[in-house]
């Protein structure tokens, strides 16, 4: 088992980690940068990304190791809201319960590395986070202040009328 | 000391976020502040399904009037009635037609089932027929001044044959789009030599075009037989006519804006090399709006007087 080829990742903050080319590939940018350097010794840095953000999301590459990649860009008018599935698998979902804080570190990770079902399930865990709530409890969730006059937000609510839940 | 502020995410992947969230949710995002609007108002606008509520095109027109730049996200639209009952959403549109254009409306008569109101109308020039009543049909026989006529009234076609026959006059000729569902051969050469503008399905054009000197030309649903069926009726269509200068096109459900329209443009430079200008309507709403208007020379986007719809 020993002979599969592994690369070694460097963290923002100079930790090193050692694992299986296969699971690293996971990462568009890695894989890309493995084929444009060569095979090479040198670790292979990550600047935006800190050692235990890094960890985490080689927990999530080790796990996926075998799912078969995604098609890259497969259609891009596909992100509709009304067809998308929502549903996180289960361990998916035990993965990603975790504070808001690395929910969102982990989010900006997948987004640099390129790994497109983690942006996925993290995207999918903060939509699900919003979802059902009012707009003062995504306020709060979010730390943001409302900036709407009450004209603005009375105007706003008669223009969507249309589009009311039912 | 309080929390650690949260790294904040980057717009683009908020954005993306929001994708995940269904569309009638997104009121409450719209809500919670200016930036949060500016993202998810173009999600909301995305795809417009208004089956199964009606009333509700009241409220959305509304707002599209005056927002029209909200326009520019849609691009599918569901309208309420989803198979082959026009008739209640028409009549929403109709409302609102009425209170925008009285001068129009005073030259114009809806008939519905009442014959003796036909008698009444020998001023009447443009007329809307929502009834399939033979007597009504019989007693506008004698009304040689109707330069337009329009009929909304499914599988009325062949009653207003014989209406047609009568009708020397007529300048503008709209048919129901239900008259596609009829077989070509059952559609007969109307004798109304004189028809500038005509508004029908594209099977039906067809055998109306040849020998008439049309200038519009506005063909319903065209996708509705899928795109190479159309294209077909368009070729044999373009061997007979060299006047058409604008041809137009109302869309609606069926529509996918990306690859129909690119397909549309191609077909109507090859077919009808004539045709000035290309005009998209929503069936719905064509009273008043020009919902997209393309210069096949420049092939460009622009909006006209009214509603724009482009695929971003």
């Amino acid at each position: 088992m020993s002979a599969a080829p592994q690369v070694t990742l460097e963290s923002s903050d100079g930790e090193k980690f050692k694992v299986d080319k296969e699971v690293a590939e996971r990462s568009v940018l890695i894989k890309n940068m493995i084929e444009d350097v060569g095979e090479s010794d040198n670790p292979i840095p990550l600047p935006n990304v800190n050692a235990s953000v890094l960890k985490k999301v080689l927990e999530y590459c080790e796990h996926h190791r075998g799912d078969p990649l995604p098609a890259a860009d497969a259609d891009p008018s596909n992100d509709d809201n009304r067809k998308r599935a929502t549903e996180i698998s289960d361990w998916d979902q035990k993965f990603i319960q975790v504070d808001q804080e690395m929910l969102f570190e982990i989010i900006l990770a997948a987004n640099y590395m390129d790994i497109k079902p983690l942006l996925d399930v993290g995207c999918k865990t903060v939509a699900n986070m919003i979802k059902g709530k009012t707009p003062e409890e995504i306020r709060k969730l979010f730390n943001i202040v409302n900036d709407f006059t009450p004209e603005e937000e009375a105007q706003i609510k008669k223009e969507n009328e249309w589009a009311e839940d039912r | 000391m309080g929390k650690k502020p949260l790294p904040s995410l980057p717009w683009d992947i908020f954005s993306y976020i929001l994708t995940f969230i269904p569309p009638p949710q997104l009121l409450s995002v719209i809500l919670v502040c200016q930036a949060f609007r500016r993202l998810a108002e173009p999600l909301l606008y995305r795809h417009i399904d208004l089956s199964n509520c009606p009333t509700r095109s009241l409220y959305l027109i509304r707002t599209l009037l005056s927002r029209k730049e909200l326009c520019t996200h849609v691009r599918t639209f569901q309208p309420a009635d989803r198979h082959t009952k026009p008739n209640g959403y028409l009549g929403v549109f109709r409302k609102i037609v009425r209170g925008q254009t009285q001068e129009h409306m005073r030259r114009t008569a809806y008939i519905q089932h009442s014959e003796r109101v036909a008698g009444r109308l020998s001023y009447v020039e443009n007329i809307s027929i929502h009834t399939s009543s033979e007597q009504v049909v019989r007693a506008l026989g004698c009304l040689s001044k109707i330069k337009k006529f329009r009929t909304l009234h499914p599988w009325g076609l062949r009653q207003h044959e014989s209406l047609l026959d009568a009708l020397p006059n007529v300048t503008h000729l709209e048919l129901p789009f239900t008259s596609f569902f009829l077989p070509v051969s059952e559609i007969r050469q109307y004798h109304a030599r004189s028809v500038e503008e005509l508004i029908c399905p594209t099977n039906v054009a067809v055998r109306l075009v040849p020998g008439r000197p049309i200038k519009r030309l506005f063909l319903l649903w065209p996708m509705l037989q899928g795109p190479p069926d159309s294209f077909e009726l368009m070729k044999e269509m373009a061997r007979s006519t060299e006047t058409i200068k604008v041809l137009g096109l109302f869309v609606g459900w069926g529509w996918n804006w990306q690859g129909d329209m690119a397909q549309i443009v191609s077909a109507t430079a090859t077919f009808l090399p004539d045709v000035e200008e290309l005009s998209l309507k929503l069936k719905c709403w064509k009273s008043n709006s020009h919902l997209l208007q393309m210069m096949l020379r420049e092939v460009r986007i622009f909006s006209s007087s009214g509603l724009l719809i482009v695929d971003r």
